[in-house]
């Protein structure tokens, strides 16, 4: 019988009738599990109910709440950033950096959004803005929002206000431009206004240089503040690290400013202007004005401060400019390095009389003496010794008013009379000889002295000497107008040892450096007014060569109606010239002149002494 | 499968003389395994061996196998590329931050580093700091010895910047 359980359900299986579960035993409770309906429907009715009672709400917050939670979300994930896209920072030769770019903080209250007592929020503002909390209390009953508290507010400190985590409080990210040399490069380097544009000097010249590319991004933000990167676009990390380099050196031009601010004060003078170019490639060391302005605080210095008056206005050289009309002679071939000229004192032309500023030294003159004692008569004379329109083509060729093409805002063409003016009258030839009669820029003459240093070749003098990046290779530079020849090198090397001779034992004696052979030429023009020429007011001006072996370095110093006794280039602008060489000499390692050397050089022990920290 | 012993035969037989349908047409199925038992001995015979089942069947049955098998894989492998393009935006975010700290740390360096400086050099420019400009008399230039000429000679004049012999030798500064 042990298989008929085995049979009996394959029986019932198959006939399907009686619902027996197979594995009901006998003596279980098979009424219980019965179905009952109204358990079922309670069952069906709970989770029906659930059902609905979630559908419901899936309606409300997606149909009837659907846009206000849309915009709460978007809110809180996404942000609306403008990276920090730094302006590119300017250095010097040396890498010093001149203007920086940093972010500076505007910080808004919204007394209406705060979730804390005023007296809280001010209390915990307080100490970070060095602000009294009862006058910032004070300030957050004035309007219930939109209440500028800060203007510029550094990074740290910003973010301090931000680890405070408080509602009603706004900060405003913007960028600012730094200069950390305050005013010392101010009129070069410019400054950069409210908008973060370039309004003067090598910040608005360069702009395009200068500026980046600013666009803002909508970022999605995780819950712990964290950006997602899927909607970051290509190359938002890949900042180029390129600097615009100039060719300046900071610590020279402090040193010229330093120089030429004491020599401004000492003689009451109305400017100064300190020019330092490299010969050979027209590149600018030092360019200092005087008065300045500080560019961090612009807005507090009169407009005129702004510009850089060594190439926005216009000068008559005077007698700085005569060893450029010997060396126009001499290329020309009207004299030879050994002519000699009388200069009886006095030589009139065309009625007017032109005497010398330096008397005693009349009788045969060499030219070289001419150079050496400033012989006012002796440069007409060899003024003279070329036709009148020889003189003016030489002249136009030099560059004569026009422009030299710097890189700086507002540079101003010389004035130079026309060919027929110059030609008819014999006096223009005469007075342009001794550098009266016509104008340019101090920034001119340095060109033009510049050539004499480097063998007769017009370089075009600029500051920026391109974009490099932190591995110091060059990314851009400047395509500067190739030198222009103008004097053969026999003219030069001629002309040189004049100008060595007026530092030497002539009018420039005031800027000797011993070891050193350095060739210069004084300057003191009487200042043009209104068609005629002030007996008072005189500019002062001495240019400087170094050195003479193996020119390197044109330092023009000029010092605009310096009063006074003895004023003249020799007393008020070669000082600075030497003070200005003696750092160049330091700064640039040159060795001593090796033919000074030997009669200079008597007494070579130099001894080292504490050397100044910059 | 287990044999059927001898006595099944008759409750056989004693089910067949039931009067059903039903009951006879289950019976006789039930008759075959009975009767194969009797014709034979009570000896343990093998069952035949099953039939080898189509070729195409057991390539679709491995093909299965594998397909989830790769499913499988695949499965892991997407919840963890998945679990990746979170993590990885996370740890985007965070290396971001990072980022902008230390740009920050080299900017107010630099700045710090420059306004510094320019302290210093103020500092220096003031009479009573005790510092005094670099100038041409407080540099010492040594002329380089020409290594074709050793000194054995040595030179009665001990300045060493007045050796004419060299007048185009640069010296070295420092």
């Amino acid at each position: 019988m042990a298989n008929l359980p085995r049979i009996l359900p394959l029986r019932t299986a198959s006939r399907g009738s009686t619902p027996q579960p197979r594995t009901q035993k006998p003596g279980t409770k098979a009424r219980e599990i019965e179905p009952s309906l109204a358990r079922l429907t309670l069952v069906w009715g709970i989770l029906l109910g659930g059902l609905s009672v979630l559908g419901i709400n899936l309606y409300y917050v997606q149909v009837t709440q659907g846009p206000v939670l849309q915009r709460k979300a978007r809110q809180q994930q996404q942000i609306f950033m403008r990276p920090f896209v730094p302006r590119r920072t300017i250095v010097d030769r040396a890498g010093t950096a001149v203007a920086i770019d940093r972010p500076v903080y505007s910080l808004f209250v919204h007394p209406k959004l705060f979730t804390k007592p005023p007296e809280e929020v001010a209390a915990a503002l307080s100490p970070i803005l060095n602000r009294p909390a009862p006058e910032l209390v004070n300030i957050f009953g004035q309007q219930r929002s939109g209440i500028r508290l800060e203007r510029t507010l550094p990074e740290d400190v910003a973010e301090r206000i931000q680890n405070l985590q408080l509602d009603g409080l706004e900060r405003i990210q913007y960028q600012q431009r730094f200069y950390p040399q305050n005013d010392v490069l101010a009129t070069i380097v410019g400054y950069t206004n409210v908008d973060h544009r370039g309004q003067a000097g090598i910040e608005l010249s360069q702009q395009n240089l200068l500026e980046r590319e600013v666009k803002a991004l909508r970022l999605t933000r995780m819950g712990d503040g964290s950006l997602m990167p899927d909607q970051v676009p290509g190359g938002f990390l890949n900042l180029d690290d390129l600097q615009l380099r100039l060719t300046l050196d900071t610590r020279l031009q402090r040193v010229a400013l330093a120089a030429l601010r004491q020599q401004v004060k000492q003689y009451q003078a109305k400017r100064g202007g300190v020019i330092v170019m490299d010969v050979h490639t027209g590149g600018i060391l030092a360019m200092a004005t005087e008065p300045s302005f500080d560019p961090n605080k612009y807005y507090d210095f009169p407009v005129e401060r702004y510009k850089n008056w060594l190439i926005t206005d216009l000068y008559e050289p005077g007698s700085t400019f005569k060893p450029v009309t010997v060396s126009v002679a001499l290329e020309a071939g009207t004299i030879k390095p050994n002519s000699t000229f009388h200069d009886p004192g006095g030589i009139t032309v065309d009625g007017h009389t032109i005497g010398n500023a330096y008397t005693g030294h009349t009788g045969r003159l060499s030219v070289t003496e001419i150079i050496k004692y400033s012989s006012n008569v002796g440069t007409v004379k060899i003024a003279q010794t070329m036709k009148s329109i020889d003189f003016y083509n030489w002249l136009k060729k030099l560059g004569l008013g026009d422009r030299v093409g710097i890189d700086l805002p507002g540079e101003v063409k010389g004035q130079f009379k026309k060919k027929e003016i110059f030609t008819r009258a014999r006096i223009e030839p005469a007075v342009t000889a001794f550098g009266q009669g016509f104008s340019l820029t101090p920034l001119q003459l340095v060109q033009l002295h510049a050539a004499i240093a480097n063998g007769g070749k017009l370089v075009v003098p600029h500051l920026v000497e391109g974009l490099y990046d932190s591995q110091e290779n060059p990314y851009w530079q400047p395509n500067l107008r190739p030198p222009q020849n103008l004097f053969s090198p026999e003219t030069t090397t001629a002309v040189l040892p004049m100008m060595e001779e007026a530092v030497k034992a002539g009018t420039g004696k005031n800027a000797q450096i011993p070891g050193y052979r350095i060739a210069g030429k004084t300057g003191t023009a009487q200042k043009a007014v209104r068609g005629g020429y002030s007996s008072t007011a005189v500019i002062t001006s001495f240019v400087g060569i170094l050195p003479v072996d193996d020119p390197r370095y044109v330092v023009l110093a000029v010092v605009d109606e310096p009063k006074g006794g003895a004023v003249a280039g020799s007393t008020v602008a070669a000082p600075i010239v030497k003070t200005v060489m003696e750092s160049l000499i330091a700064l640039d390692r040159l060795p001593p002149s090796s033919a000074a050397n030997s009669a200079a050089d008597s007494a070579p022990v130099r001894r080292r002494r504490p050397s100044r920290a910059e | 499968m287990v044999p059927v012993p001898s006595n099944s035969r008759r409750s056989a037989k004693r089910l067949r003389s039931v009067p059903s349908v039903a009951v006879t047409a289950n019976a006789q199925r039930l008759q075959a395994p009975a009767q194969v038992s009797s014709n034979r001995s009570s000896t343990v015979r093998r069952l035949p061996a099953k039939p080898a089942l189509p070729i195409w069947l057991r390539l679709l049955m491995r093909v299965q196998q594998l397909s989830a098998i790769a499913a499988l894989g695949s499965g892991i492998a997407v919840a963890g590329v998945y679990c990746s393009t979170v993590y990885i935006q996370q740890l985007w975010g965070q290396q971001y931050r990072t980022f902008e700290r230390l740009e920050r740390n080299q900017r107010q360096m630099t700045t710090v580093g420059e306004v510094l400086k320019d302290q210093m050099a103020q500092q220096a420019e003031q009479p009573d700091s005790g510092m005094a400009p670099l100038n041409p008399n407080r540099m010492i230039f040594v002329n380089p010895t020409q290594s074709a000429q050793p000194a054995a000679a040595p030179s009665p004049n001990p300045a060493p910047a007045a050796s004419p012999a060299k007048p185009s030798s640069l010296p070295l500064g420092y």
